[in-house]
């Protein structure tokens, strides 16, 4: 029990925040390829693939979540802005099931707008924008995939600029990416929020928000190594060579801007543009429902190569008769990625997708479009530093019984001798004298009249 | 929506002591916890097609923290951004600023090396179980190697001599009980020199402390109980209970360290005269003749050594011929841990004459414009628009023809009964200062109230 205390003053108390992060890698193997589908049948108990009778979005496990042991890393859900009833091509004999469905994604984009992106004046909602910049208008994201990752790993927020997802924008069905097995995909798109450390929007009910860009993309090898890669980086000047060389006018302008994220949300916003619309020159088939795309990807290369769009978004970009090869030169115009659907076997451009098919199904597409995701969380741990100040003719003596022998002190044999004690225990109290906290010191500290300690506290909550 | 603040004596703090049951079986140099059989992963198999890592990369009988790596691949540990196909453990980083944090695995020489901005970083899992650690007496000829060195008993010197109140076995030394215990017991030990096995349960697993007079220890030779200990007592030392009339039945084999989860074992009489192991491992390697014992409390919890064991950590190969694992001998711990659960009782009053109305849209018979959001009437044409457009002047007015729908209930089909005005309850709101909804209560089925109920719901919360 302390018998003299010491007040502290205002510059003895500090707080501090120290940002504690996490790098949470999410292989593509836990979201596809490891664990059976949801749907393979006598497998339901082996699925990390959560499905829900409503059909509003699609939840993954990094085990299958029967298990006490599975974490929830993150949902999957798509949804399109109400502007998609006056479409034509969304004016549609839908079966039942199709309108409800339709309906259900038009109610997911409006309550994911609302609670990221808010209100306008007038207290309609407002749609994603494409920069952030709400109030100079501009493009939308109208179609939207959304990844909403889990709060266990979430934490505080994402660390902005450490997002990464990796897509695969080849033109075939993927190919299930099971276990350490090298990827099966040839074409993977880096989607990237980097640079968002520094450049990021504040303008939204939910927190910060970064822009998703495509940044590079890869053509790998059967060994799933990167054969040739293509940096998005307009400063190049190798790049700007390129990019001038290119007769094609399409070429000009490419806008490499795929989505958003929001931080402390832990929300994804992906467009479908970040499907780079691989599609080989010669797969005249291949748009429209129900096509399947399984032509020879290295004729799309050399096509794409020879359109001049390496460096920029390689998009490939049919003409009427579907001949021809371009650069995307806005967002729209181009032919996305197909989605497999595995219950009926057809195939479907993500647009077709998006219209046709219902969330769960879209979502289990996107999935097994996911070649590996990593990113890094944080949590905030804040800290009131104490720096307690024992000065020279502080706390030279002790109330401890143990300190006197014989009524004598025991570390003193003459008048003439300093008094010496032993710091080990700091106690923090409040202002009417209760007992908050007790800080130990490893060891115990000599003090005597010739010298003087600062105790660092550290209180962390 | 009506708020109603708690009073002074509507809100409790309290807290709920619990006693979750911990049981530790030892077999075959395998640790099971609470009967959990270990569970290979699937994500990633060695050449010959066997996993290469347990569904938590923790071994069997370890708990892990935060269970955040659940069957993943244990290539690498640092993430590599661009890097396309990479998988790794997640994993904790700091980045070392002025607030100077770390983590507590840095210390601080590593810590002051590391420049301002560089990354501190750590790993997951963070694992633990009960370990065991077996001194041996001064007398042995391997005293020097496996009984001199024991900072961990001597770390517990002030401790063991505290609870000397409640037991004099627990004194470090017998001269240290005065030699007026009072009891019965075998003199002249010493916890520095004396011959012992250290149990040390950690706070993980034991919470806040091992509840008093749960621990129970058991010893199996090929499957038959040969030693029970218990504190029949509650006051910390283990009574051998079991089987009755086996040696050292009644006998104190050692004491419980309660609040700080240890177990120190001292009992030195042979369980078994009949049957003899590899009890004595030290020193290694092990295959000499006086590692064979009888079964005594000293040695239970070996494992001895064998092949390499189930979490990859090979053992030498030369002790693998002949076998020296402990195979005949099984061990069973149990005891209750202590957590304390903090809970908020808040006592919701619905008083009489209060909450009998609903701005539910079913509240009202008619839907129509029971609402109307409007610009106010005076100004028209242009001017109009412009107040509109600077002021932004807007008023809510709700319809004079909405009409309240009569829900009570009569035992006729087709009348209505008496009106009068009565709602459901079906959720209880939770705000903090600044009205921001914090929690929700939700009934199993709304209950009606009118304005002459009154209901009180008793809203408790963990944490």
């Amino acid at each position: 029990m302390a018998t003299v205390f010491k007040t502290f003053l205002n510059d003895d108390i500090a707080t501090t925040r120290t940002l504690l992060h996490e790098a949470i890698p999410v292989h593509g193997g836990i979201v596809h390829g490891v664990y059976p589908e949801p749907d393979e049948p006598g497998k339901q108990e082996e699925t990390n693939i959560k499905n829900y009778p409503h059909k509003m979005f699609q939840s993954v496990y990094d085990y299958p979540y029967l298990s006490s042991s599975a974490n929830h890393i993150f949902d999957l859900t798509v949804g399109y802005a109400a502007a998609k009833d006056n479409d034509e091509a969304y004016i549609h004999p839908w079966t039942n099931d199709q309108q409800v469905s339709h309906k259900k994604k038009q109610k997911i984009y409006y309550q994911m707008a609302q609670v990221l992106v808010g209100h306008g004046i007038e207290g309609d909602i407002l749609l994603f924008d494409e920069d952030g910049d709400i109030l100079a208008g501009g493009d939308k994201y109208e179609n939207c995939l959304y990844i909403s990752i889990a709060r266990l790993l979430n934490k505080d927020e994402v660390k902005k600029g450490s997002f990464f997802l990796h897509l695969d924008v080849g033109p075939n069905v993927p190919v299930s990416q099971a276990n350490s097995d090298p990827l099966q995909s040839n074409y993977v798109l880096l989607v990237t929020d980097e640079g968002s450390e520094n450049d990021y929007r504040v303008n939204s009910p939910a927190g910060d928000y970064g822009i998703l860009r495509a940044r590079t993309w890869s053509k790998l090898d059967s060994n799933g190594e990167v054969e040739c890669e293509v940096p998005y980086d307009p400063n190049d000047p190798d790049y700007a060579a390129r990019w001038a060389a290119s007769s094609d006018d399409n070429c000009g302008g490419v806008d490499d801007r795929v989505g958003l994220i929001y931080y402390q949300a832990g929300v994804i916003v992906l467009s479908p543009h970040a499907f780079l619309n691989y599609d080989p020159a010669e797969s005249s088939s291949s748009s429209g429902s129900g096509s399947s795309s399984d032509s020879d990807s290295g004729s799309g290369l050399s096509a794409i190569e020879s359109a001049g769009c390496f460096g920029k978004l390689p998009v490939v970009v049919l003409n009427a008769n579907n001949s021809e090869v371009g650069c995307m030169a806005e967002h729209g115009e181009f032919e996305p990625v197909i989605v497999h659907d595995d219950s009926t076997g057809a195939s479907f451009h993500i647009d077709d997708a998006f219209r046709e098919l219902d969330i769960p199904t879209i979502c289990t597409g996107f999935r097994k479009r996911m070649v590996r995701m990593a990113f890094n969380n944080t949590t905030e741990l804040n800290s009131t530093i104490y720096f307690c100040r024992v000065n020279h003719n502080d706390f030279n003596y002790s109330s401890n019984p143990t300190y006197l022998d014989a009524s004598k002190i025991r570390v003193k044999d003459s008048t003439v001798d300093a008094p010496v004690a032993y710091i080990t225990t700091i106690g923090l109290y409040s202002a009417d004298n209760e007992l908050l906290a007790v800080a130990k010191l490893s060891e115990a500290l000599r003090k005597d009249p010739t010298n003087e300690i600062v105790l660092r506290v550290r209180l962390d909550y | 929506m009506p708020l109603f603040k708690f009073g002074p004596n509507d809100i409790f703090y309290n807290q709920v002591e619990t006693h979750p049951q911990n049981e530790f079986f030892i077999y075959d140099r395998t640790v099971y916890y609470n009967n959990r059989t270990p569970r290979h992963g699937v994500m990633e198999f060695d050449d010959d097609g066997l996993p290469t890592h347990f569904v938590k990369h923790v071994c069997p009988g370890y708990v892990s923290l935060y269970e955040l790596n659940i069957d993943r691949m244990e290539q690498a540990h640092d993430v590599i951004p661009g890097k396309v196909d990479q998988a790794t453990m997640i994993y904790p980083f700091i980045t070392k600023s002025g607030a100077l944090n770390a983590f507590k695995t840095v210390s601080t020489v590593d810590f002051h090396n590391f420049a301002y901005g560089d990354i501190m970083t750590g790993s997951y899992p963070l694992a633990s179980s009960i370990s065991i650690e077996r001194y041996v007496g001064k007398d042995d000829a391997f005293w020097d190697v496996c009984g001199k060195d024991r900072p961990h008993i001597r770390a517990l010197k002030n401790t063991l001599n505290y609870h000397k109140k409640h037991s004099p076995y627990y004194a470090y030394k017998q001269d240290e009980c005065g030699g007026d215990c009072g009891i019965k017991y075998e003199p002249g030990w010493d916890k520095e020199t004396q011959e012992l096995t250290l149990i040390s349960i950690p706070s993980i697993i034991h919470g806040s402390g091992v509840e008093r007079g749960s621990v129970d220890l058991r010893f199996y030779l090929t499957g038959s109980l040969v030693g029970q200990l218990q504190d029949i007592n509650q006051n910390g030392e283990l009574i051998q209970t079991a089987p009755e009339n086996s040696p050292g039945y009644g006998e104190v084999a050692g004491v419980v360290l309660y609040d700080e989860g240890f177990l120190i074992l001292t009992g030195s009489w042979s369980l078994d005269d009949t049957h003899t192991e590899r009890y004595r491992y030290c020193p290694e390697p092990i295959n000499e003749p006086h590692q064979f014992d009888s079964p005594r409390w000293l040695y239970w919890g070996t494992q001895g050594y064998n092949e390499p064991d189930t979490c990859g950590e090979s053992a030498d190969p030369t002790w693998l011929d002949p076998t020296t694992a402990v195979v005949s001998s099984s061990f069973y711990m149990s005891f209750n841990s202590t957590t304390y659960v903090p809970t908020i009782t808040m006592l919701a009053h619905a008083k009489k004459g209060e909450l009998n109305h609903s701005n539910n849209p079913t509240y009202l018979t008619r839907q129509p414009k029971s609402a109307i959001m409007d610009s106010k009437g005076c100004p028209t044409g242009t001017f109009r628009k412009k107040l509109d457009a600077y002021v932004n002047t807007r008023e809510y007015r709700e319809s004079s023809r909405a009409e309240i729908k009569n829900t009570v209930r009569t035992p006729y089909p087709d009348p209505d009964g008496i009106f009068d005005k009565q709602t459901w309850i079906s959720k209880v709101g939770i705000y903090d200062e600044n009205r921001n909804l914090i929690a929700i209560a939700k009934l199993a089925s709304p209950v009606r109230k009118n304005k002459d109920r009154e209901f009180t719901f008793k809203i408790k919360m963990d944490f």
